[in-house]
């Protein structure tokens, strides 16, 4: 289980995916309807089945005014949500999702498209090859031909991969004297994890050389496989190398079968231009001389051996496909060689710019370049309002208020606006959700010492924010206080506002379905204003933040730059209902006062479209 | 690319698409070996396909590769439902072999599947959507796309091919060309989805389909061959001819790996499972532990304990005696030796596990040679390693243990009978379809957990019991005998000595040849290919008997039978011609080991060898702009 709560973030790559519906007309479903959609068939007799809950909410739409406190409009919002919210909101329980989902720390920022990259809208391009265990740095010239595995010293357990240690086979019989400057062979490779060494195969290997061991074991260990692959191979180039011989005039194909039907060389006329016939005996490519026949012997060996031996000598499912020869047994397995790895440099799929380039050198953990998006993008945390509110166990029908602080790693101050959807989607059991302030101001990112040497911020005109915060627990009174419904609390670059969920009933699916419906998960849309200061000169000159440049004067354009993304925040599981807490209960779902400037936290269609031109 | 000389008449010419980028697989297919013998012959009218010199210098150092062609080396990627495999050209194994686990589905920073869904109490993760048992959280795609989000099978695939790319190749992937080995019927919708993936996110130049089939057959070193492969989701048997794969005359079977998996799983539930539970196995066990367990150590009888077993249970299905010798069923005893001695005709080695006494005495009557002498002792001695060799498998035991968390006890340990991890082979490709499942409880052992089968069963034989019976009903080796039988005359000639079993389950220890020699019996029951069993043929060959006695005399017997000796011991030199070349006697069943299709791509990019068809990226992504 994961733990609570927790923030992801969807990659935008994932709005403008190709439509695979537009290719092929063989698709039966369109990828445009999320299949969680037709998944909610629950028994009738759940105690939260759909149809029960829309007639108890019909019956409590008109008394409670969710928004703005207009009847009508809030009707008919309702039976929006119904038609076009699933298709535009972003489901995080679609299967999908879980692939456009990152945590802030896994994705990168273009600095020129303005946009977030994920892993998988960037193009990776190799630096240089390592060997993680030695950190020797493998030229690029023969990474391929060492199968991309460290060929000096570094192997790897193939029963617990550990690594491998070389030592003498008969330590306490060694040269007294030698031990310390060279012990004697032979040597095995000993695993100090799991106490597994090269002695324990069947034929055991034993080195000769503490060094060198690479070339040492592709001498002990011939493949049989090797030698059947390069006896087809010569065979498949003798042919071939034969057949280019006589094969120089007539199509090969067609000839072969005139000669298989008609015999030599008479269906060859018309095409086997002036060397008719001479050639077709020959044309006959033939199979392999002596083929590998299965062997029923053989197999049953096998099972014999599998009787004997037992259910512990054989080798398991993730030990038979490290090794290319797939062993069966235990006794077959050799020791592997590290795998090397690589340091990437990243661009951004779009414009072609490096978002990430490290150093070249191995020993170095530096990068040139790094864009990550933790230094553009606002962070998203998320906190109890109220200590009482365990994350695994939400209580349904009870309002639980969260802190939501929208973090601002930039310079320039922003004006953010969070939307989410009044219903969580996705689900036939929505809670409600309503973001008190979803529009405001987060501050620049500022030196700690301007802030203090600053007194007035134009960014936080609600100083008042910065007073104590109410004390947990007094309800009543905190509900009707009116910061509620306006920025919770501002600082230097982070502002927090309340969020409100109030889950449903919900029953425990987790052991009669495949989802688990009591998960609580909040889809926010967040869309991001500033004005930026754009320097034309060098534009990925700088290696982290944007450039702060405060004093400098008309060289400097501003522009404003807006980009938004979707985010997932795991709030927690709702718990099993609470005697006394009901959904008919009126004032439980505290609402904001009349006035104010709450919207909608549908997203509007005009709030989308920026996403896409922002891309192009 | 479909320059060539019209008048240049090719037997391959229909199956020319009109353009690379909506051409199927199976043309695809055509064209790459329509390309070879273009290639070879030098042709001038083909300047437009891409000609790749063949040099002969290339092949004579395998396993290094000189550098200046290394640009040309394309990537080998072999699509499974179960596992992914990737590697470079002119290797001997791919570098990786990737099996989807439905963590794969789960999001990038979350443990596990995260909170997205459900952690079952088994601690097994759920996927996407889950039909019957929840192997579709161990597939990266399916045949049947009814259900299937496509959008999802796509960021799958995606995710593993970069995991291929940055883990395991570690190659940019816009250098290299690829070579992707498709199963003979792959789904149209996913094929463009994995094209358009791999031109967007990894862009490489260009892609060649291939199909696994006749790479199998390559990698057997065959040229025509049947080839078997049973796969994850469904057994495919592809007629192979002259590197051609015959397309119309494939069988399918949705008996394969996964079947096997299942049959395991309800055994296991079964022997467990309280009374009234309705649970379903893959709920209580993990789909994980049951397919490693039965990878290390299902297996599969010998022909011919296989058949003791059966003859068995027919005794128990006639309410006769078990381990009776003397009363067996007349017309299967009959049969049975006749089909041995038939065998030990063709195949002149001894098999193991004899039943008895009257062989022995047939063969002491029939042949007195020394050869037959020989031959008999030396299935002596096969008998006496066969017996040895029962008695260790009958002794065996297993003990397993699984994590349970359904359950009261939160792992529960099962010892089995070293016998029992052998009847899941059974129920998934030897029995007939509509076989309930048993358990592995005790009392099931001596019928061999298989139910045995009511008499009019027996009578009827395994058709005819399923109402709307497709393939899938037949047991394999009839399905192969079948595909077999449908093939044309000389295809079916070439293949019957060249069949090729591969797939993830073939790697069972017995089973290739348990389904050779069910097919040797099948045939030898028949009397030859033919569809339909003669019934009546001991009553018809005694009555032919009677009427020759009655009209020969002794002389003319006896001539008769030197005929008869003549005639075999023409075999036996024919069978020994054969044999000393290296190959075997025409209408001999043989069966040929596979390297697999993945080398069979290795060894075929090795040569240098370009398909004509190469959906190329540019023109891919012009035509397929959204």
């Amino acid at each position: 289980m994961s733990s609570f709560p927790y923030i992801h973030i969807s990659c935008p790559c994932n709005e403008d995916r190709p439509q695979t519906l537009t290719i092929d007309s063989a698709r039966p479903i369109s990828p445009s309807k999320s299949p969680s959609k037709y998944n909610f068939n629950f028994p009738p007799d759940a105690p939260g089945s759909p149809t029960k809950k829309r007639t108890l909410l019909a019956g409590f739409n008109p008394s409670v005014s969710f928004d703005s406190g207009n009847l009508g409009l809030d009707l008919d919002d309702d039976d929006e949500l119904t038609d076009e919210d699933d298709e535009n909101n972003f489901d995080p329980r679609n299967p999908r999702s879980a692939f456009s989902l990152f945590p802030i720390e896994n994705l990168l920022y273009c600095e020129d498209c303005h946009q977030i990259r994920c892993p998988r809208c960037v193009q990776d391009e190799i630096v240089c090859w390592y060997c993680p265990s030695c950190l020797f740095e493998v030229p690029s010239s023969t990474v391929k031909s060492d199968g991309n595995r460290c060929t000096r010293n570094c192997y790897l357990c193939p029963v617990c991969t550990a690594l491998l240690a070389v030592i003498p086979v008969n330590p306490s019989s060694g040269h007294p004297n030698a031990h310390s400057d060279h012990p004697a062979g032979p040597f095995n490779l000993f695993c100090s994890h799991c106490h597994w060494t090269t002695s324990d195969l069947s034929p055991p290997i034993q080195l000769e050389k503490p060094t060198s061991i690479s070339a040492q074991l592709s001498k002990l260990t011939p493949s049989s496989r090797d030698a059947e692959f390069i006896r087809l191979k010569q065979h498949y180039a003798q042919q071939l190398g034969n057949a280019q011989e006589d094969f120089t005039n007539s199509p090969a194909a067609l000839t072969r079968l005139m000669g298989l039907y008609t015999g030599l060389g008479s269906g060859t006329g018309g095409h086997g231009g002036g060397r008719k016939g001479r050639g077709v005996k020959k044309l006959e490519m033939k199979e392999v001389d002596r083929p590998r026949e299965i062997n029923e012997e053989q197999e049953l060996e096998i099972v014999e051996r599998m009787a004997i031996e037992g259910l512990d000598a054989t080798t398991n499912a993730r030990q038979r496909l490290s090794q290319p020869h797939e062993p069966r047994f235990l006794s077959e397995l050799t020791p592997t060689a590290v795998l090397l790895r690589t340091k990437r440099s990243k661009r951004c799929r779009a414009c072609r710019h490096i978002l990430v380039k490290p150093e070249s050198k191995v020993q170095t953990t530096r990068f040139r370049i790094r864009l990550v998006a933790l230094n553009y993008i606002p962070s998203l945390t998320i906190k109890r309002l109220d200590s009482s509110i365990t994350w695994n166990n939400l209580v349904p029908h009870k309002t639980h208020r969260f802190l939501l602080t929208v973090t601002n790693p930039l310079f320039d101050p922003i004006s953010v606006s969070l939307l989410t959807p009044r219903k969580t989607p996705g689900t036939a059991f929505a809670s409600k959700v309503t973001i008190l302030c979803p529009e405001f101001e987060v501050g620049a990112n500022t030196d700690v010492w301007d802030d203090a040497l600053m007194s007035t911020k134009p960014a936080a005109p609600a100083s008042s924010g910065i007073s104590t915060p109410p004390v947990a627990g007094s309800f009543t009174s905190f509900s009707k206080d009116p910061k509620m419904s306006t920025v919770y609390e501002q600082k230097r670059n982070y502002t927090s506002v309340v969020i409100e969920v109030v889950p449903p009933e919900i029953p425990d699916t987790r052991e009669t379905r495949i989802r688990d419906e009591r998960l609580l998960e909040i889809p926010i849309y967040v869309r991001v204003e500033f004005e930026a200061e754009v320097d034309r000169d060098d534009e990925e000159g700088g290696g982290g933040k944007p450039s702060h440049s405060g004093a400098s004067g008309g060289a400097v354009q501003r522009e404003r730059v807006e980009y938004s993304y979707w985010c997932v925040v795991g709030v927690g599981r709702v718990g099993d209902p609470v005697e006394g807490v009901v959904a008919s209960e009126p004032n439980t779902p505290v609402r904001t006062p009349v006035g104010t400037p709450v919207k909608a936290p549908r997203t509007p269609a005009a709030m989308r479209t920026p996403l896409r031109q922002v891309r192009s | 690319m479909s320059s060539r000389d019209p008048t240049k008449l090719s037997p391959n010419a229909p199956y020319k698409p009109s353009s690379s980028s909506s051409s199927s697989h199976h043309a695809h297919h055509h064209h790459h070996h329509h390309h070879r013998s273009t290639n070879l012959s030098a042709n001038p009218t083909s300047s437009t396909t891409p000609q790749s010199r063949f040099s002969t210098s290339a092949f004579s150092s395998p396993g290094s590769s000189s550098s200046l062609h290394q640009v040309d080396e394309p990537l080998i990627f072999e699509l499974g439902t179960r596992f992914f495999r990737a590697g470079f050209s002119n290797e001997s194994s791919p570098r990786c072999k990737i099996g989807i686990t439905p963590e794969m589905y789960g999001r990038v920073g979350l443990k596990g599947r995260g909170g997205t869904r459900m952690n079952r109490r088994t601690g097994e993760a759920a996927g996407p959507r889950i039909r019957n048992t929840g192997s579709e959280e161990w597939e990266l795609w399916t045949s049947d796309l009814r259900l299937k989000d496509l959008g999802v099978v796509e960021d799958l695939m995606e995710r593993v091919l970069r995991e291929a790319y940055n883990k395991y190749l570690l190659i940019e992937s816009k250098s290299k060309r690829l070579i992707i080995i498709l199963p003979p019927i792959f789904p149209t919708a996913i094929q463009n989805t994995l094209s358009h993936l791999l031109f967007l996110h990894f862009q490489p130049p260009a892609i060649t389909y291939l199909s696994s089939p006749v790479l199998s057959c390559l990698a057997a070193g065959l040229r025509s061959a049947l080839v078997v492969d049973i796969g994850w989701q469904e057994t495919t048997i592809t007629p192979v001819y002259e590197l051609r794969p015959l397309t119309s005359f494939i069988k399918f079977s949705s008996r394969g790996a996964k079947s096997l998996v299942e049959v395991f799983g309800q055994l296991l539930w079964n022997t467990i499972k309280p009374a009234g539970d309705d649970e379903s196995w893959w709920r209580i066990f993990n789909w994980a532990e049951v397919e490693d367990l039965l990878a290390r150590f299902g297996w599969c009888r010998g022909v011919e304990a296989a058949r003791e077993v059966g003859r068995q249970r027919a005794r128990m299905a006639f309410g006769m005696a078990v381990g009776d010798d003397e009363e067996k069923k007349e017309g299967g005893e009959g049969e049975d030796v006749d089909a041995k001695g038939e065998r030990r005709e063709v195949k002149g080695e001894g098999d193991e596990a004899v039943g008895g006494e009257e062989e022995e005495e047939e063969v002491v009557e029939e042949e007195k040679d020394a050869i037959t002498e020989r031959a008999r002792l030396k299935k002596e001695q096969a008998d006496l390693k066969a017996q040895k060799r029962r008695e260790v498998i009958s002794d065996a035991k297993v003990e397993l243990e699984f994590k349970t968390p359904l359950l009261e006890n939160k792992k529960t340990k099962m010892k089995l009978p070293f016998d029992a991890m052998s009847a899941p082979v059974e129920y998934a490709f030897f029995l007939p379809s509509w076989t309930k499942v048993q358990s592995f409880k005790d009392e099931e052992r001596e019928k061999g957990y298989v139910p045995v089968p009511a008499v009019e069963e027996l009578m009827e034989g395994c058709q005819g019991r399923a109402e709307y019976e497709d393939e899938s009903e037949y047991t394999l080796p009839y399905l192969v005998f079948l595909a077999l039988l449908h093939c044309p005359v000389d295809v079916r000639a070439a293949c019957i000595p060249r069949i090729v079993i591969t797939g993830g389950a073939a790697g069972m220890p017995g089973l290739k040849s348990r389904i050779l020699g069910d097919l040797r019996e099948f045939v030898e029951d028949r009397g030859g290919w033919e569809l339909v069993k003669r019934r009546n043929k001991k009553g018809e060959e005694r009555r032919k008997e009677l009427t020759e006695k009655r009209e020969k005399g002794e002389e003319q017997k006896a001539k008769e039978k030197k005929e008869r000796e003549m005639l075999q011991s023409e075999k036996e030199k024919l069978r020994d011609k054969y044999e000393k070349s290296g190959g075997v006697a025409p209408g001999t069943i043989r069966g040929v080991e596979t390297m697999g299709p993945w080398i069979g791509g290795s060894i075929l990019s090795g040569a240098r060898i370009k398909g004509t068809v190469e959906v190329e990226r540019e023109k891919f992504m012009s035509s397929h702009r959204a």
